[in-house]
């Protein structure tokens, strides 16, 4: 083990791949030098496991209804209680982490490649392509998260597809804004020119030697923006635009509970405390990730 | 369901500020007014011929402006004298004359005569607010109103009928309504204001001082604060025992709750369930649950081919626990019904015969193999996001679910829900519908009946057309039904429909609401009906 661990911190290495591996295996060291880190990793970790495994952690199905048994607070059998239709609160939440985290995902691979393309595109190219892209982009940027999937989620009607669609568009302006400040400060480095003097494409520099510069800040943003997805997927779930009943959504769970919020707590309070944990997890490890991944923090 | 959206819950620590500001005191309220505390934000207007929400409703209607007759307290459907003290029909059912109460007086002490009475009647046509349609759908017209209303003498109210339609169907739809009410002639023409050449019969005066024959005059009414009513010694009735109402806005159910429970109020108009159950256990407490008429229901849109088969649409009516649903999400709020006219109304069916279904899925599963699918099918649900519409829509659903129906649920804000159904975009649709008087032709008429059919005919208002379905023997036998002037047939025919539809309709009705309302117990004799809530019977 130690011999590895000299191995992966040796100033001078003997190849690539241990090269690539000792840069790894540093950062990894910096965000375990971190508990902030470490607990939110936990925290996210934990999450996606029970996402994978839900039916067989689940006791019972997020829908399995039974009237004589509504309203039960928590117990040996019920963990988290049960809400107003009998269903068990702690099935519904683990499934409901499968809604939580394919919404979180879908939104990053949707939101992240769109936002590189334009942010990138726009500082390469300058002029009036930077112009149009950003002026659109300052369009999005002008509404408030939540207003703006709001107003999409109504036109393109309820439902998880929609609301997946509603948050990546209103997602990918801050990564635009971030990958295309990124741009501006390489574009003119004299590695672009080298390539450009070898007659590479436009496309090819974007792709190849700009977006990799700029993907690590852009994993830090959207790490750190998920928290915010999350919250609002919630929110549309409360107000009922969200996964439509009897999908176990968690904005949607606590909204159900509002009703009955002074005389079974439970119902509100659980998926609450779901929501504002997996936020906290994947802002603390966004944190942790920024100091990893930034070259000009820290160290 | 079909009730405006209840807002969001403040957190306790609002009512906890409204208690700590009436002081730490047991303030007990005056020995001679009653306290009632309720959300009155829709309340914009007391004119009767005006309003159309359940506040105002509720306040004018045999509080302030006693109607000409009124709906028996104990049956509703059975009419008592009020303001008009007997009513004769002529030999061919085309004259009605009632003869109102020598005694009747205004506020002021002049006396109110049958001339006020025709102009009151005759002013709800020339308005046309939404109330006029009370008038109108019996043959009552703005242009011929002079002539099909008039008083004859000081004490006789002569009404010329289009149809012989039954007396008591009359008395029930028009005369125990909020336009059957006496409002002051002399004041209204004198304070009348002309706008392009239309006169507003006193509309604008009215509005927050309506002079009326009542136990009751307003006496002050500050938006959203409070309401005030005074007693009127010189009332033809029995002297109302409290002397003063006072209507105090709380739009929170919490607060409302507080109140109750530290005496700050008498009586609680607007509890949530959930505060309702907590306050069953407290014996100063009494909650009062009045049987509304109204009803909740899965709307089936026969335009929909699978839909269009009746044994589908019987098999439903088998994936819903009545009992169940009334037990326990609909607490408070709604007993099993299924049959469409409400329990309480004229030619209503009993208790159990209009409620023969149970949840029996292997029932269900064999009426839909018959039907044909026995591997079940797909549709789409729309309801409300609001009250207690998403647990019922899920419940049906996962019903649905164990024989194979699969039913996807879309909730929606209720403006939204009601123009998809008036447009007839949907497949199934969860509402509800009150009626607006206790007798079965107020369903039957809408619910039953389908005049046309076709989609462009757009009968928007009937929920029956909203469906695509139509039987011409039901409105055949609704049409003979309105103008069956022996009671016992009238009912024949009514529990005949009432059956069918049960069974064929494309509406399968489950719950009847409830009106829950709190007081605390030292309140005495307050009488509380479906339509009309009696503020001079109680005492305390």
């Amino acid at each position: 083990m130690s011999g590895m661990h000299a191995w992966l911190t040796a100033t001078e290495t003997t190849s690539k791949r241990q090269a690539h591996l000792q840069t790894w295996y540093l950062a990894w060291l910096r965000l375990r030098a971190n508990p902030l880190t470490l607990f939110g990793m936990a925290v996210l970790a934990g999450l996606i496991l029970t996402a994978i495994l839900a039916p067989w952690i689940a006791p019972a199905g997020f829908d399995d209804q039974s009237l004589t048994h509504r309203l039960l607070p928590p117990s040996a059998a019920n963990w988290f209680g049960t809400d107003d239709l009998g269903r068990d609160i702690f099935s519904r939440l683990v499934h409901g982490a499968r809604i939580t985290l394919m919404i979180a995902a879908l939104v990053a691979v949707i939101a992240a490649p769109i936002g590189l393309l334009v942010g990138t595109a726009a500082g390469y190219f300058g002029g009036w392509v930077d112009a149009v892209l950003m002026r659109i982009n300052d369009i999005f940027l002008s509404f408030p998260g939540l207003i703006l999937a709001l107003g999409f989620v109504a036109a393109l009607g309820p439902g998880i597809r929609n609301t997946i669609i509603a948050i990546a568009l209103t997602a990918w302006p801050s990564i635009a804004r971030l990958a295309r400040a990124e741009t501006l400060t390489i574009r003119h480095s004299d590695y672009i020119a080298a390539v450009r003097i070898q007659g590479a494409s436009s496309l090819r520099i974007i792709t190849r030697h700009i977006m990799p510069m700029c993907l690590p800040s852009v994993i830090v943003r959207i790490t750190l923006n998920m928290a915010g997805i999350i919250l609002t997927a919630a929110g549309l779930g409360f107000l009922g635009l969200g996964a439509q009943p009897p999908m176990p959504e968690w904005g949607a769970m606590l909204s159900a509970g509002r009703s009955h919020i002074s005389g079974a707590w439970w119902l509100s309070t659980v998926p609450g405390i779901a929501i504002l944990l997996t936020s906290l997890a994947f802002n603390l490890v966004g944190d942790g990730l920024r100091d990893v991944l930034d070259p000009r923090s820290g160290r | 369901m079909n009730r405006p959206a209840r807002s969001f819950r403040l957190p306790a620590f609002a009512a906890l500020a409204l208690v700590a500001a009436s002081g730490a005191a047991q303030a007990a309220t005056p020995r001679d007014a009653l306290v009632m505390a309720w959300n009155l934000d829709a309340l914009i207007t007391f004119d009767p011929a005006q309003i159309g929400e359940v506040n105002g409703n509720d306040i004018i209607v045999g509080n302030v402006c006693s109607t000409l007759v009124n709906y028996d307290p104990k049956d509703v459907s059975h009419m008592l004298p009020s303001a008009a003290e007997s009513w004769s029909v002529s030999p061919d059912g085309l004259t009605l004359t009632l003869k109102l109460r020598a005694d009747l007086k205004f506020p002021d002490g002049h006396a109110a005569t049958a001339a006020d009475a025709a102009w009151s009647l005759q002013r709800v046509l020339q308005l046309g607010f939404f109330g006029a349609a009370t008038l109108t759908q019996w043959g009552f017209t703005k242009d011929h109103a002079l002539e099909q209303i008039r008083a004859t003498d000081d004490h006789t109210l002569v009404l010329t009928l289009d149809k012989p339609y039954p007396v008591d169907l009359l008395l029930s739809a028009i005369f125990a309504q909020n336009v059957a009410t006496i409002l002051d002639r002399d004041a209204g023409t004198k304070n009348a204001k002309t706008t392009e050449g239309r006169s507003d019969y006193g509309n604008a005066f009215f509005k927050t001082a309506p002079i009326c024959v009542g136990p009751y005059h307003v006496s002050r009414w500050d938006a959203n604060d409070v309401v005030v009513l005074e007693r009127n010694d010189i009332y033809f009735g029995p002297k109302p025992k409290m002397r003063r109402i006072i209507l105090r806005h709380v739009p929170e159910s919490s607060a409302e709750r507080l109140l109750l429970e530290k005496g700050d109020i008498d009586i609680a108009r607007l509890l949530s369930p959930e505060d309702l159950k907590a306050l069953e256990a407290n014996k100063d407490i009494h909650i009062e649950q009045t049987l509304m008429q109204s009803l909740s229901y899965v709307a089936m849109n026969t335009d929909d081919p699978i839909l269009a088969n009746p044994k589908v649409r019987e098999a439903l009516r088998y994936l819903i626990d009545y009992d169940g649903l009334a037990k326990t999400v609909l607490q408070y709020q709604g007993q099993p019904r299924a049959s469409l006219v409400p329990e309480g109304a004229f030619a209503a069916l009993d208790h159990t015969e209009g409620e023969p279904f149970t949840l029996d899925l292997a029932k269900a599963k064999q009426l839909i193999t018959e039907a044909g699918y026995p591997d079940g099918f797909s549709k789409k649900m729309i309801l409300s996001a609001n009250s207690t519409s998403p647990a019922i829509a899920q419940h049906i659903a996962s019903n649905a679910a164990k024989i194979g129906i699969k039913i996807d649920l879309e909730q929606m804000a209720d403006s939204n829900l009601f123009t998809r159904g008036r447009n007839r975009d949907f497949q199934l649709q969860l509402v509800g519908w009150g009626a607006t008087y206790p007798d079965a032709d107020s369903m039957v008429s809408r619910h039953a009946t389908n005049p046309d059919k076709r989609t462009e005919a757009k009968l928007t208002g009937y929920p029956v057309w909203r469906t695509g379905w139509q039987n011409l023997d039901i409105n055949a036998k609704a049409d003979a039904a309105r103008l069956e002037r022996d009671p016992a047939r009238r009912t024949a025919i009514y529990r005949d429909i009432q059956i069918f539809m049960m069974h064929n309709g494309p509406i399968a009705y489950f719950a009847q609401t409830i009106r829950p309302i709190a007081w605390r117990t030292m309140v005495k004799d307050f009488s509380v009906g479906p339509f009309t809530v009696d503020y001079g019977s109680a005492s305390k």
